[in-house]
């Protein structure tokens, strides 16, 4: 009798014994879930820095006619560096005392003295007062480069 | 004449320690405590959100149970002035109190993992607890934002306060044991 009292005793502190590990274990899945809980409720709410503030559309028509239109969003603050933004765009130019001239776009050149060309530059349909790199940007601006055949 | 005015003195010493409402080893004791949490925060201060406050006051409480609240505000206030007392002081006036009163209610647990549990959870949710006074200030948009914006830093809190209360909870008792000669119940894993 004894002998069996001793296992007996045995057998409860080791269910004792599983059920407080039990507890441990649970408590800290719990504390891990509210982890994860915490994870996800800050993926979804944190707040997110805004990339690229404006949205602009930059539209390309080369000499025969085809137009190519691209979409963009920029914290540039000038046109020309929107445009170099634009990985599909390649923009060629040189820096001269007016400011930076726009001498080919994606490959094709429109030099005025040698092709009898340039490049016009639009901004919502009107005609750009300033030089690509003093063209201000604004969120939602359309602009337009187009080669034109010098008159 | 002299061994009268011993006796005077020593009979007015008596009155006096009978008339404290707080006995002076009591003063002592907040005394000492508010200086190790003082110290613990500053210790740790170059360490964002890692502290040892929250296992002091857990501690203290299971040992000098009510008196800790004495010290608790005591702290609160030290912190108002070397920092100044803006909506952070408010967090604190209710935040500390609220531990120190859940670890009283679970004063007889024994489980060295409750009371990590309970600093790692303390820990998780201090953003949340701080969050309260937002309520009033903006609403609940302001609150919850708030919230969120420190998630990580309640994450790195929660796990910094799991992982000291595991290495310092039993060596921090047991000096407190051998100060206080108090005896506690075994510690169980």
């Amino acid at each position: 009798m004894p002998l069996m009292r001793q296992m007996g005793e045995n057998m409860t502190q080791e269910t004792n014994q599983k059920s407080k590990a039990l507890k441990v274990v649970l408590a800290v899945a719990a504390m891990l879930v509210i982890i994860a809980g915490m994870l996800f409720l800050y993926s979804k709410f944190s707040p997110k820095p805004v990339v690229g503030a404006k949205a602009i559309t930059v539209d390309v028509v080369d000499d025969a006619g085809t137009l190519k239109e691209y979409s963009l969003n920029t914290d540039a603050e000038f046109l020309k560096q929107a445009l170099e933004e634009i990985e599909d765009l390649e923009i060629t130019g040189e820096d001269s005392d007016y400011g930076f001239m726009v001498t080919a776009v994606n490959g094709l050149q429109a030099v005025y003295d040698v092709d009898g060309a340039y490049w016009s530059f639009y901004v919502n349909d009107t005609y750009c007062e300033y030089g690509v790199d003093a063209q201000p940007v604004y969120d939602g601006d359309a602009f337009k480069i187009e080669y034109t055949l010098a008159e | 004449m002299e061994s009268g005015d011993s006796m005077a003195d020593l009979s007015d010493i008596t009155a006096k320690k009978e008339k404290m409402p707080v006995p002076i080893k009591d003063i002592a004791q907040i005394g000492v405590m508010v200086a190790t949490i003082e110290a613990a925060k500053i210790s740790l201060l170059f360490l964002p959100n890692v502290e040892l406050v929250t296992l002091f006051i857990i501690l203290y409480t299971l040992f000098f149970r009510k008196k800790t609240i004495f010290a608790i505000y005591a702290f609160v206030l030290i912190e108002g002035i070397l920092y100044g007392f803006g909506i952070w002081w408010i967090m604190y006036l209710y935040i500390w109190p609220l531990l120190a009163m859940i670890t009283y209610l679970c004063r007889k647990v024994v489980s060295l993992w409750f009371w990590c549990l309970l600093s790692a959870t303390f820990g998780l949710l201090f953003g949340a607890l701080c969050s309260i006074p937002y309520l009033f200030v903006g609403g609940p948009t302001m609150a919850f934002t708030w919230w969120i914006a420190g998630i990580p830093y309640d994450i790195i809190h929660g796990i910094a306060n799991f992982t000291l209360c595991l290495i310092l909870f039993v060596p921090l008792r047991s000096i407190l044991h051998r100060i206080t000669g108090q005896s506690q119940k075994e510690l169980q894993l």
